[in-house]
C-alpha cells in the first residue's frame, strides 16, 4: 500500500497525452507547441489499466480511474481511484497544483477510513513501481529545453518529426533523469510516436511507443489508447491501455476536494 | 492498578457463534453465487472482502502456559458490500466470521461496520455502525477516542477498532469541515481473557499501606458499565481545515473509557485468607484534541496532541487515571533507489505523556504505554512483489521495548503472503516487559476478492 504514498497526482493525467514540447531549431519548437495545444485540455476522464511486466514475463495489472482539471494558468487538479486489484480498490489520490508553492496532495485508504497528507515525490522517482517517472507523466515547460528538428523519419508508416530535446534551465538538469530525449511526433496530428531516453551518461535507457491513436470519441483531440514503456537496463516493462476518454466536458471543480476523496462513487 | 488487573475481565462479550463453524469453502461457493447473482444486473452493486488465514507460534511454552492458549489457528472471512441507491444515497456493510480452533474465545460472526451515507450539497450524513479514525499521526492516536478496541490479541496486526453505532455529519464551509459524532449508546472494548497469553496473572501477595506484604487471592468482579441506554451517550466535535499547505484540526470529545478502572477492596474470610476485590469500572472521560500535518519539501511532517481529562481531576482517587496529555510528532519520507531502484520509506515519531498530577502512572495501564517514547517503520521494497517491513517502539522512561518484522510477498494480485515476528524486551512490570515470553511468529495468506 505504501508505494502509493508516492503518487504524484499532476504527473498522470499527461500520460495520455504525452506533453513533450519544444524546439531549439525554429522547426523543433513549432512542433513541440502544436503538441502541447493538442494535448491540453480543461479538464479530462479516463479509464486506464496499468500492467507491469518483469523480466521472467510474470505481469501485474493494476486499473484506475483518473480525472483532471486545469485551471487558466495550466496548474493541474487530479484525483485518481484505484479500482484493482482488490488489495488496494479504493484507494485514492487528490492532488491540487501550485505555481507559487508545492502542490496538496492527499493518500485515502479505505482500509483504515483515513485520509493523509503526503510529500512530493522527486521526479526521477517511479510512479507506483512502473517504469514511468514523474518527470515522463508530467507537462513540461518549453522554456527549459533545447528542442532541436533532427530529422523526419517515417515509423509504421506514419512520417514523423524527430525532434531533440535536451535540457537548458539550471533547475531541470539538476532534476531531470535524461541528459536527452529523441521525440519522434506524427506529423499528421502532432501526437507523440514514440521517445527514446538517454540517461546521465549518454546512454539509451528507455523507450517509449504510441499505438492505437485516435480521435476521441466527440472530440477533435487524439489520444494514444495504449503507451509501452520499455526499460532496456532492468528489462522491466509497463504498458498503460486507456479506455473512455471524455475530454471538455466540464468538470467541476469541487470535485478535487477531500470530501469527494473519500466518496467511493464521486468520480462517474 | 495492574496490567494482570487490567485484563482480568468477563467474557461476556465474547461473540460466539454456531456460524463459526461454516466451513469457508462452503462460503466462498456461496459467495461465488451471489456475486454472479449481482453482476447479472446492472453494476449498483458490489460485493468484495477477503479470506485470511493466520498461524501464530510462541517460541516460549513451558508449564507456566498449560492453562494458557499457546497458539492461533484461525480463519477469517469478510464479506463486503456496498453500492449507491442514487447520487444521494450510499450503503456499505462488512460483516466478519473469524473461526479460530485453538482459542474458542476468539471466534465469531460481527457486523464490522453497517451504515448509509446521505450526501447533501454541504452536508454529508452517515448512521450506522461504523469506525471513526481522527488524528494525523500514524498509528498512534491521542485524539482518535470514538471507537472501542479489540484488545484480544494486544499486537494483532490489523486494526481492531470497533465499530460503533452512532451519527456522524459533516458540514462543508469553503475549506472549513465541521463534523459532529453522537454516539446514543456505550458500547465496550474487548480486554484478553484469562487464558490469554495477553492476560498477566494476579499477584499472590498484596501490599498492605503499611508496607507489609501478605498472601492474598484476587476476585474479579463484574465490570461496571454504563446502562445501555441513551443516558450513557456519548459525542465528538471537530473542526477541521486546510491553510497554505497545512491541514488542521481541533476536537472534542465526551464519553467513556473505552478501559475499566479498577477499584480495590481488601477483606478478610474466616480462615484469615486477605482477599483483593477487583470491581472495573468504566469512568466518563473527556479529551480536548488538536492535530496537523504538512510536506517539507520530501518530507512529511504531522502532530498530534489531547488532554485527556479523567473523573479524577484533582488526583486523588488512587482507582482512576489522573488527567494527563499526551503529544506525538514524526516525520516521514520516502528514500529512492536505495539498492538498485528500490525504495525506502520511514517513519519516526516521538511521543510523550504528561501526567497533570505530577505523579508517575503505571506503565502496564495500556493508557500509560507511551510515556517517553521513541516509535520507528520502515519498508524496504525488496522488489515489486516483496516488501520488509520493520517497526519498533522504545520507551526511554520506563525502559521497555517492541520491535515487529514483516516479510510481505505478493504471490499474485490480490494474494499476499506475510511471515511476521515480534519481540518483546524490558524490566519486570513494565508493559512490554510483562510479555517477553510472548515473542513469537505469524504467518498469514490474505486473498482479497
Amino acid at each position: 500500500m505504501k508505494i502509493f504514498k508516492a503518487i504524484k497526482l499532476s504527473a498522470i493525467l499527461v500520460v495520455f497525452s504525452l506533453n513533450v514540447s519544444v524546439l531549439s531549431a525554429q522547426t523543433g519548437l513549432e512542433v513541440m507547441t502544436k503538441n502541447e495545444k493538442q494535448v491540453f485540455a480543461d479538464d479530462e476522464k479516463v479509464d486506464i489499466t496499468m500492467t507491469l511486466v518483469n523480466k521472467k514475463g510474470k505481469t501485474r495489472v493494476r486499473t484506475i480511474n483518473q480525472v483532471t482539471k486545469s485551471d487558466e494558468a495550466r496548474n493541474r487538479s487530479s484525483i485518481i481511484r484505484f479500482t484493482s486489484p482488490s488489495d488496494v480498490k479504493g484507494t485514492s489520490f487528490l492532488a491540487i497544483e501550485y505555481s507559487d508553492r508545492d502542490d496538496d496532495q492527499w493518500l485515502y485508504l479505505p482500509a483504515l477510513s483515513k485520509t493523509r497528507r503526503i510529500s512530493s515525490s522527486n521526479q526521477t522517482d517511479n510512479f507506483v513501481g512502473s517504469d514511468f517517472t514523474y518527470e515522463d507523466l508530467a507537462t513540461e515547460d518549453l522554456e527549459d529545453f533545447k528542442y532541436t528538428n533532427v530529422k523526419q523519419e517515417t515509423l509504421d508508416g506514419q512520417d514523423c518529426f524527430l525532434v531533440e530535446a535536451i535540457p537548458v534551465s539550471e533547475s531541470k538538469i539538476k532534476e531531470t533523469g535524461y541528459s536527452k530525449r529523441e521525440i519522434y511526433v506524427r506529423k499528421s496530428d502532432f501526437v507523440i510516436a514514440k521517445v527514446n531516453f538517454y540517461d546521465k551518461n549518454g546512454v539509451h535507457f528507455k523507450t517509449l511507443t504510441t499505438g492505437d491513436i485516435k480521435k476521441v470519441v466527440n472530440n477533435e483531440k487524439s489520444r494514444a489508447y495504449e503507451i509501452s514503456m520499455n526499460n532496456l537496463k532492468t528489462n522491466h516493462k509497463t504498458i498503460l491501455k486507456f479506455s473512455n476518454f471524455q475530454i471538455n466536458t466540464g468538470v467541476e471543480t469541487d470535485l478535487f476536494s477531500k470530501r469527494n476523496l473519500e466518496k467511493e462513487y464521486s468520480y462517474d | 492498578m495492574s496490567c494482570r488487573q487490567l485484563y482480568r475481565n468477563n467474557t461476556k462479550d465474547t461473540r460466539r457463534n454456531s456460524f463459526c463453524k461454516i466451513k469457508f469453502a462452503s462460503l466462498l461457493l456461496i459467495i461465488t453465487a451471489i456475486q454472479s447473482t449481482f453482476s447479472q444486473k446492472e453494476k449498483k452493486y458490489n460485493i468484495g472482502g477477503f479470506v485470511e488465514l493466520d498461524h501464530i507460534s510462541y517460541f516460549k511454552n513451558t508449564e507456566e502456559y498449560d492453562t494458557k492458549v499457546n497458539s492461533r489457528n484461525q480463519g477469517i472471512l469478510q464479506l463486503e458490500l456496498d453500492g449507491s441507491v442514487n447520487d444521494k444515497y450510499h450503503f456499505f456493510t462488512g460483516i466478519e466470521v473469524r473461526n479460530d480452533i485453538s482459542d474458542a474465545d476468539r471466534e465469531r460472526v460481527f457486523i464490522d461496520e453497517a451504515y448509509i451515507d446521505i450526501y447533501m450539497k454541504t452536508m454529508d450524513v452517515r448512521i450506522g455502525k461504523q469506525i471513526i479514525n481522527w488524528g494525523e499521526a500514524d498509528g498512534i492516536n491521542p485524539t482518535n477516542n470514538i471507537n472501542p478496541i479489540d484488545f484480544s490479541d494486544i499486537i494483532d496486526t490489523d486494526d481492531e477498532r470497533i465499530g460503533v453505532y452512532s451519527i456522524s455529519s459533516k458540514y462543508y464551509i469553503d475549506d472549513i469541515t465541521i463534523q459532529g459524532v453522537f454516539i446514543p449508546v456505550f458500547q465496550s472494548s474487548k480486554i484478553p481473557s484469562t487464558n490469554s497469553r495477553w492476560f498477566v496473572d494476579f499477584p499472590t501477595t498484596v501490599a498492605l499501606p503499611t508496607g507489609e506484604i501478605i498472601p492474598a487471592q484476587f476476585v474479579l468482579q463484574e465490570t461496571q458499565e454504563p446502562q445501555k441506554d441513551i443516558e450513557s451517550a456519548q459525542f465528538a466535535l471537530k473542526v477541521s481545515t486546510t491553510i497554505k499547505g497545512w491541514d488542521f484540526s481541533v476536537s472534542y470529545f465526551n464519553g467513556y473509557d473505552d478501559l475499566p478502572s479498577f477499584n480495590r477492596q481488601l477483606s478478610q474470610d474466616q480462615n484469615g485468607l486477605t482477599n483483593v476485590l477487583i470491581t472495573p469500572e468504566i469512568e466518563r472521560l473527556q479529551v480536548f484534541g488538536a492535530d496537523f500535518s504538512t510536506a517539507l519539501g520530501s518530507f512529511g511532517l504531522r502532530g498530534e496532541a489531547a488532554y485527556f481529562r479523567t473523573e479524577d481531576q484533582d488526583g486523588t482517587n488512587p482507582f482512576i487515571d489522573d488527567s494527563f496529555y499526551q503529544y506525538v510528532i514524526g516525520l516521514d519520507r520516502t528514500f529512492t533507489d536505495i539498492i538498485g531502484e528500490n525504495n525506502l520509506f520511514v517513519i519516526a515519531q516521538w511521543v510523550h505523556q504528561i501526567i497533570e498530577s505530577g505523579e508517575d502512572a503505571p506503565n502496564t495501564n495500556l493508557n500509560n504505554i507511551f510515556q517517553e517514547s521513541f516509535v520507528a517503520r520502515a519498508e524496504y521494497e525488496i522488489n515489486n512483489d516483496a516488501k520488509f517491513i520493520v517497526q519498533g517502539i522504545h520507551d526511554i522512561k520506563v525502559d521497555n521495548t517492541y520491535v515487529q518484522s514483516e516479510l510481505r510477498y505478493n504471490l499474485s494480485s490480490g494474494v499476499n503472503l506475510s511471515v511476521i515476528g515480534d519481540f518483546f524486551g524490558g524490566k519486570d512490570n513494565t508493559f512490554f516487559g510483562n510479555y517477553q515470553d510472548n515473542n513469537r511468529i505469524q504467518a498469514r495468506l490474505k486473498y482479497s476478492f
